[in-house]
C-alpha cells in the first residue's frame, strides 16, 4: 500500500464498529470525544459512513432489478400500442376531417352497433365477480380479511384491496387472498395487478380456488384482448361456465 | 392493537432488509405507479427509474425514521405516494422544459417530512451514484464481500467460509477492498 493507505485496518475497523453501533458506551463515549477535536478522524468518519451507503445502494440496486424482472412485462405492448397511436393520429386525421360528414352519414349505424371490440362485448357479458365467503360477525384474526370481503361485497372496490394489502402486511400470500385480490382488481379494471395476483393463485394447486383462478385470469387476458392467453387459461379452468365462454371466444376467432 | 404491531413487524423486515419483505413491496405497487407515469407524459424506462428511486427514499427513510404508527394507510399507499410526487417533481423542473400547470395534490400531512427528507438525500445522491459506478468496477470477490458484509449483514465467519479463506484473511479483504472503492470513489 502506498501512503493513500492513510487509515491502518484497526483505525478503519474502529470506525466501522462505531458506525454499525458495535461499540459499548464507554468506547463509544472516547471515540466521540476524540472525534470532536480531530478533523481526520471525521473526514473519515464520514467517508466511511458514505462508503457503507454507497455499497447498501448498490445491494438495493441489484435487487430492485432482480424483482423487476418478476413483474409480468407489458412495456413492449404499452409504448408499441403509444406508438401506433401517435401514428394513426398524425395521418389519418386530415383523411377524417374530409371524410368525417359522410362517415357520421353512413356509417353511423354500422358503427353504433360496433363500438366496443369484439373481445371487451365478450368479457362484458361473462364477467360477474365471484360471490365471495360469508363474512362472520365475530372479530379475531382475520377481522381485517372479512372485513375488506365485506366491502368486496359491497363493490366497494377499492377499500377492499386497501385493507387486503394491509393483511399482506402480517401475512404471506395464501391462495384465497390472491385470489380474491385478483378478482377485485379485474372489477376495479386494474388489468395489471389482476394478472398479478391471479398468476400468482393459480400456482397454488391444491386450491379449491384452482378452478375459479384459472377461469378469472382467461378473462382478464379476454379484457386485455390477449385471446391466446384467455383461451388456455379459460381450458385449464373446471369452472361452471368455463366451457361457455371457450365456446364463443372460439367462435370469435373464426 | 394488533393491527398496529403486526404493520411494525412488516416494516422491521423491511428495514432488516429481509428479501421476501422488499420484493412484495416492490412487486404490488409498480403497476399503479406505472399507469400514472404513462398517463403523465412518462414512458416506461422512467417509470421503472422513478420507481427504484422513491423505493430507495422509502427504504432509507423506514431505516431513519421508522413508519408513524398514526399515518393513514400503508407502506405500500406511501411508496407510491412518494414516487408519483418525485414524478411530479420531475415534471416541474427546469430539465423538463413544457410548461405544464399541476394542480394534482397527492400527498397528506404527515408526508411533506418524506419530501424533506428526500430532498436533504440529494446531497449525498450524486455522491452515492459515483460510489456505485465504483463499486460496479471492483473484481467480484470484493463486491461480493462487501455486499455481503453491509448489506445482507452476514459474519465475518461466513463470508470467510464462502470464499474459503479464514475469517482474519477475510476481514483484510474486507479492509483493502473498502480501500480499493475509497479510492476509486472519493479519489482518496
Amino acid at each position: 500500500m502506498n501512503n493513500g493507505d492513510k487509515y491502518a485496518q484497526q483505525d478503519f475497523e474502529r470506525i466501522e464498529r462505531y458506525l454499525m453501533g458495535e461499540m459499548d458506551p464507554a468506547e463509544r463515549a472516547d471515540f466521540e470525544q476524540e472525534l470532536s477535536g480531530n478533523t481526520d478522524l471525521q473526514t473519515a468518519l464520514e467517508h466511511t459512513r458514505l462508503l457503507v451507503k454507497g455499497i447498501e445502494y448498490a445491494g438495493m440496486k441489484g435487487m430492485m432489478d432482480d424483482f423487476h424482472s418478476n413483474i409480468p412485462d407489458h412495456s413492449n405492448e404499452t409504448e408499441f400500442t403509444q406508438t401506433t397511436l401517435k401514428t394513426i393520429k398524425s395521418r389519418v386525421i386530415p383523411y377524417l376531417v374530409a371524410a368525417s360528414i359522410l362517415l357520421l352519414v353512413v356509417f353511423g349505424a354500422w358503427w353504433l352497433t360496433n363500438l366496443q371490440p369484439a373481445h371487451e362485448k365478450l368479457f362484458a357479458r361473462h364477467f360477474q365477480p365471484d360471490p365471495g365467503l360469508i363474512t362472520p360477525m365475530s372479530g379475531g384474526a382475520d377481522y381485517q380479511f372479512y372485513s375488506g370481503m365485506v366491502d368486496y361485497k359491497s363493490e366497494n372496490y377499492e377499500n377492499a384491496i386497501e385493507k387486503w394489502n394491509r393483511v399482506l402486511e402480517q401475512k404471506p400470500l395464501n391462495d384465497t387472498l390472491s385470489f380474491f385480490m385478483g378478482v377485485a382488481h379485474l372489477a376495479n379494471n386494474d388489468i395489471e395487478n389482476a394478472l398479478y395476483n391471479l398468476q400468482q393463485a393459480i400456482t397454488f394447486d391444491q386450491s379449491e380456488f384452482l378452478d375459479d383462478a384459472w377461469y378469472y385470469l382467461g378473462l382478464t387476458y379476454l379484457k386485455k384482448g390477449k385471446k391466446d392467453d384467455a383461451l388456455k387459461a379459460m381450458k385449464e379452468s373446471g369452472h361452471d361456465n368455463a366451457a361457455a365462454v371457450v365456446r364463443d371466444m372460439e367462435q370469435l376467432k373464426n | 392493537m394488533k393491527d398496529n404491531s403486526d404493520k411494525t413487524a412488516f416494516i422491521d423486515k423491511l428495514i432488516s432488509g429481509d428479501e421476501d419483505s422488499l420484493k412484495h413491496l416492490y412487486v404490488n405497487n409498480f403497476a399503479p405507479v406505472k399507469n400514472y407515469i404513462l398517463h403523465n407524459n412518462g414512458t416506461v424506462e422512467q417509470a421503472k427509474d422513478v420507481y427504484q428511486d422513491a423505493f430507495m427514499t422509502t427504504w432509507q427513510y423506514l431505516k431513519t425514521n421508522g413508519f408513524n404508527e398514526s399515518s393513514p394507510g400503508s407502506v405500500n399507499g406511501f411508496l407510491v405516494r412518494v414516487a408519483k410526487n418525485k414524478w411530479l417533481d420531475y415534471l416541474r423542473s427546469s430539465t423538463y422544459k413544457k410548461t405544464t400547470f399541476l394542480t394534482e395534490k397527492i400527498m397528506e400531512n404527515t408526508e411533506n417530512e418524506v419530501l424533506n427528507f428526500a430532498d436533504g438525500q440529494d446531497e449525498d445522491d450524486a455522491r452515492l451514484k459515483r460510489i456505485h459506478d465504483a463499486f460496479r468496477n471492483l473484481g467480484d470477490e470484493c463486491k461480493s464481500v462487501l455486499i455481503n458484509f453491509y448489506f445482507h449483514k452476514k459474519s465475518m465467519k461466513e463470508i470467510a467460509m464462502l470464499i474459503n479463506i479464514d475469517e482474519a484473511s477475510a476481514r483484510n479483504k474486507k479492509y483493502r477492498c473498502m480501500q480499493k472503492l475509497r479510492e476509486l470513489a472519493l479519489g482518496d
